[in-house]
C-alpha cells in the first residue's frame, strides 16, 4: 500500500469520529450560536425574530449579568485555589503514610464524589441552617455563631457554597493527583533523602515537577467545571440573597426557563463559553495529553 | 403424546387468555385510537402529596383500567421538564400539574390541549362532576380566547401561622395587622427567636410581598395598566418586608416555605409566615410536636387583609397521544368525591366551593377558615406573558431588603427601572 492510500484508509476511518464530533459539538454549537440572534422561546424557533446582537449588548449592560460574572470568576478562582491546596496536600501526606492507611483514609476522603452535586447542595442546606444545622452548632461552641452568616448573609453566602464544593471535590484533585504520583520512580526519592533533603525541599523539587502536567490537567478539569456551577448554588441559595451567589449558569436558566428567553440564555452561555476559553487556552497547550515526552 | 398434551394446553390458556382479555373492563383502559391498553404519564411535583395521589391513582386504575405512570420530579425543575418535553413534542406527558402563572405561556406556546368539548361529555365525566362547583374565578385562569385549557384542582394561599401557648406564655394575642405583627416578632426577636420568614430569594417572598402591597391598597400597575412599582402603598409594604425581616429568626434570608414550617413544626418558631399546601403538616400528630397548638390567620394587612392565590390545574397536553383518556382523568381526579379524599389525607384544599365548608374536612383541619378568610380577597400574581420578569425582578428587591442591604423605596426603583424595556 502506498503512503498516499495509507493516508486515504486513515482518513476514511476516522470519518465516524468526525461524524460524531460534528453532529454532537459543532452542530449544537452552530444552532447556539444562530438562535442566541433571534428573540425565542422554546419550542417556537421559527417564530423568533431576528435581534442580532443585542442580547451580547444586553448581557454588558445589564448589573446582575455583570455581577454574575464577576461571582462566577470568584468562586472559580477560590475554590479552584482551596481544592488544589488541599487535594495535592493530602495526596502528598498520605503517600507517606503507611499503605494500609493511606488507602482507607483514601476511600473515607473520596465518598463525596458518589454522591450527586444537587443532594450535595441539600445536604449543606441543612448544615448551614442556623436553626438546625450542625455548623452554627458546632461555631455556637466556640461563640461565633453569631458571627457567621452563613447562606443568609451576602458577605458570606458565597464563601459558604465554596466551603461545600471544596468538600465535594477536593477528592476527585485528590485521587488524580495521587495516580500521577504513583507514576514518580521510587528511586528519585531515596536519591533526594541520601543526598539529605527535606520534606519541603522534596516536594517543591522533585514530587511537584514531576506532577506537573497532572495538576495543569487536574486544573485544567475542574477550573473549567467550577466556571460552569450550577447544581451547589441552584439548591443552596438560588442565586440569593440579593443576587449575591448568582453564577452565569443560573443566571441563562433563569433567564431561559423562568423568564423564557432562550435568545439570553444562549448569549450568556456562548459568553461563558468564551470566557471559559481565554482563561483556559494556555493550560490547553500545556496539559498532559497535549504533548509527549 | 406428551407434546401434543402441551400443545394443546397451550392453545387453551391462549384462547383463555384472549376471551379473558376482550371481556374485562369492557370499553375501559382502550386508547381513544381504539388500540392497546392505554397508560398515561403525568407530570407533577414530588413529597407527600404527590404520595398520597399515588394511592389514589390505584382507584382510577381499578375502575378504568387505564395505567397512570406518575413522573414527580422536584418542584424547582417541575417547570423546565415540562416545558422541555412539551416543546419538544415527545407526547411523553399526557397531563401536566402546572402553576397558574406557567398557564398564560403554556397556552401561548401550544403547548396545552383545549378541553371544551370533553367538559361536555358526559361519558368522559365521573357522576358527581358538577362542573359548576369549580370557583369560577379559577376557571377563568385557565380560559383563552373563550377556551378551557384545565382544570383547576389545588389551591395555596400563603397564611400566618402562630404558636398559642407560646404567645399565650408572653402574655401576647395574634396579631393582624403590620403594627401588631412587628410588635410580637421584635418581642420574641428580643428574646432570641422571631418570625419566620421565607425571605430567601425566590417566588414565596414574592407572593407575600404581593399581599402585603394589596393589603395597603397598592398594586403593581397603575389605572392606565402602566408599572407603577414605587407608589407609596407599595413603597409602605416594602418598609414593612424590611422592618419585619431585621425581626426575624436567624437564617429565615435563606429560608422558603418547607423551612418556615419546619421550624414552626419543631416548636422553635412561635409565629411565622407558610403556605396553606403545608400547613396539614403542622396538625400531623405523628411528626409534628405542635399539633393542636397552632392559630391560622391571614397575612397581617395594612389596611384589610388580601391573600394572594396560586392555584395548581391539571392539563392535557397538546401533544398527548390520549386526550380524552388523560381528560378523563384530569376529570376524576378534580371531582368532589377524589378531592375531598386527597384534603382529608394532608389538608390540600380543593377548587371545589362545595368542599370549602365542608365539615368533615374543617373538623380536620383547623386552618381552613383561616385561609377561607384569605380567599374573601385574594388574587393570583399578574398572569401577562411578561409577568414572571416582574417576579424575577421583585425576587432580587426583596432579598436585598431582607438582608439590609437597600432602602424600600431604592430597592423598588431599580426594579421600575429595570423592568422599563419590558412594560412600556
Amino acid at each position: 500500500m502506498t503512503r498516499s492510500n495509507r493516508s486515504y484508509l486513515a482518513g476514511f476511518l476516522v470519518l465516524p469520529a468526525v461524524a460524531v464530533v460534528v453532529l454532537a459539538m459543532i452542530v449544537p454549537l452552530g444552532y447556539a450560536i444562530v438562535m442566541s440572534l433571534f428573540d425565542f422561546q422554546i419550542g417556537h424557533e421559527a417564530s423568533g425574530e431576528f435581534v442580532g446582537l443585542h442580547y451580547y449588548i444586553a448581557f454588558f449592560q445589564d448589573d446582575v449579568a455583570l455581577h454574575s460574572l464577576l461571582t462566577t470568576l470568584l468562586f472559580t478562582f477560590v475554590a479552584l485555589a482551596l481544592e488544589l491546596g488541599l487535594g495535592i496536600g493530602i495526596a502528598v501526606l498520605l503517600t507517606e503514610m503507611p499503605k494500609r492507611l493511606s488507602k482507607l483514609l483514601r476511600a473515607i476522603y473520596s465518598m463525596p464524589l458518589l454522591i450527586s452535586p444537587i443532594i450535595i447542595g441539600l445536604i449543606w442546606r441543612y448544615l448551614y441552617d442556623p436553626t438546625f444545622g450542625l455548623v452554627y452548632q458546632w461555631l455556637g461552641q466556640l461563640g461565633l455563631a453569631d458571627e457567621f452568616g452563613g447562606l443568609a448573609k451576602p458577605a458570606s453566602a458565597l464563601f459558604s457554597i465554596i466551603v461545600a464544593d471544596v468538600w465535594q471535590t477536593t477528592p476527585f484533585i485528590l485521587l488524580v493527583v495521587t495516580s500521577g504520583l504513583s507514576t514518580i520512580p521510587h528511586e528519585v526519592y531515596e536519591a533526594s533523602r541520601i543526598d539529605g533533603a527535606g520534606f519541603l525541599r522534596t516536594l517543591f523539587k522533585i514530587t511537584l515537577p514531576m506532577i506537573g502536567k497532572v495538576i495543569v490537567l487536574v486544573t485544567l478539569i475542574r477550573g473549567t467545571d467550577a466556571f460552569r456551577v450550577f447544581d451547589i448554588i441552584f439548591a443552596l441559595t438560588n442565586g440569593g440573597p440579593a443576587n449575591s451567589t448568582m453564577s452565569l449558569s443560573i443566571f441563562a436558566f433563569k433567564k431561559g426557563f423562568e423568564q423564557y428567553e432562550m435568545g439570553y440564555a444562549m448569549a450568556i452561555s456562548l459568553i461563558t463559553m468564551l470566557i471559559l476559553i481565554l482563561l483556559f487556552a494556555p493550560l490547553v497547550k500545556r496539559s498532559a495529553f497535549m504533548t509527549r515526552d | 403424546m406428551r407434546i401434543r398434551n402441551l400443545r394443546l394446553a397451550l392453545v387453551l390458556a391462549l384462547i383463555v387468555g384472549v376471551i379473558s382479555a376482550c371481556s374485562s373492563n369492557n370499553d375501559n383502559g382502550k386508547s381513544s385510537s381504539g388500540g392497546e391498553k392505554t397508560t398515561l404519564t403525568i407530570s407533577r411535583w414530588a413529597g407527600p402529596h404527590a404520595d398520597d395521589q399515588k394511592e389514589l391513582l390505584k382507584q382510577f386504575e381499578k375502575e378504568t383500567g387505564i395505567t397512570v405512570k406518575m413522573d414527580d420530579v422536584d418542584y424547582g425543575q417541575l417547570q423546565q421538564k415540562q416545558t422541555l418535553n412539551m416543546s419538544t413534542k415527545t407526547g411523553e406527558y399526557d397531563l401536566v400539574w402546572a402553576q397558574e402563572i406557567w398557564i398564560p405561556e403554556y397556552i401561548k406556546a401550544g403547548y396545552l390541549h383545549p378541553i371544551d368539548e370533553y367538559v361536555s361529555n358526559e361519558a368522559l365525566n365521573p357522576a358527581d362532576f358538577d362542573f359548576n362547583d369549580y370557583n369560577p374565578n379559577l376557571i377563568n385562569i385557565l380560559k383563552s380566547d373563550g377556551k378551557l385549557y384545565g382544570l383547576p384542582t389545588f389551591i395555596q394561599l400563603p397564611i400566618m401561622v402562630y404558636n398559642n401557648d407560646m404567645l399565650a406564655a408572653e402574655g401576647l394575642t395574634a396579631p393582624k395587622t403590620w403594627s401588631e405583627t412587628l410588635a410580637v416578632a421584635k418581642h420574641f426577636h428580643d428574646k432570641g427567636t422571631g418570625i419566620a420568614l421565607p425571605a430567601k430569594q425566590g417566588q414565596a417572598a414574592v407572593d407575600i410581598f404581593s399581599s402585603l402591597v394589596r393589603s395597603n391598597n397598592g398594586n403593581y400597575f397603575n389605572a392606565d395598566g402602566k408599572l407603577d412599582l414605587t407608589n407609596p402603598a407599595n413603597v409602605e409594604a416594602a418598609a414593612f418586608w424590611k422592618d419585619l425581616s431585621a425581626v426575624s429568626m436567624n437564617g429565615s434570608t435563606n429560608w422558603h416555605f418547607d423551612e418556615v414550617n419546619k421550624a414552626v413544626q419543631a416548636g422553635q418558631a412561635p409565629i411565622g409566615f407558610t403556605i396553606s399546601g403545608l400547613a396539614g403538616q403542622l396538625e400531623d400528630k405523628a411528626n409534628s410536636s405542635v399539633a393542636g397548638k397552632i392559630g391560622y390567620a391571614p397575612i397581617p394587612y395594612g389596611k384589610q387583609a388580601f391573600g394572594t392565590l396560586s392555584v395548581w390545574n391539571w392539563c392535557v397536553t397538546a401533544d398527548s397521544k390520549h386526550p380524552e383518556e388523560a381528560y378523563r382523568l384530569a376529570a376524576w381526579l378534580t371531582s368532589k368525591s377524589t378531592e375531598k379524599q386527597m384534603s382529608l389525607k394532608d389538608g390540600q384544599i380543593a377548587a371545589r366551593q362545595s368542599l370549602f365548608t365542608d365539615a368533615d374536612l374543617v373538623k380536620q383541619f383547623p386552618f381552613f377558615p383561616a385561609v377561607g378568610e384569605s380567599l374573601k380577597q385574594a388574587d393570583t400574581q399578574p398572569l401577562t406573558a411578561d409577568a414572571p420578569k416582574l417576579m424575577e425582578a421583585l425576587q432580587t428587591a426583596l432579598s436585598a431588603l431582607a438582608v439590609g442591604n437597600t432602602e424600600p423605596k431604592a430597592a423598588l426603583e431599580k426594579s421600575q427601572q429595570a423592568l422599563a424595556s419590558v412594560f412600556k
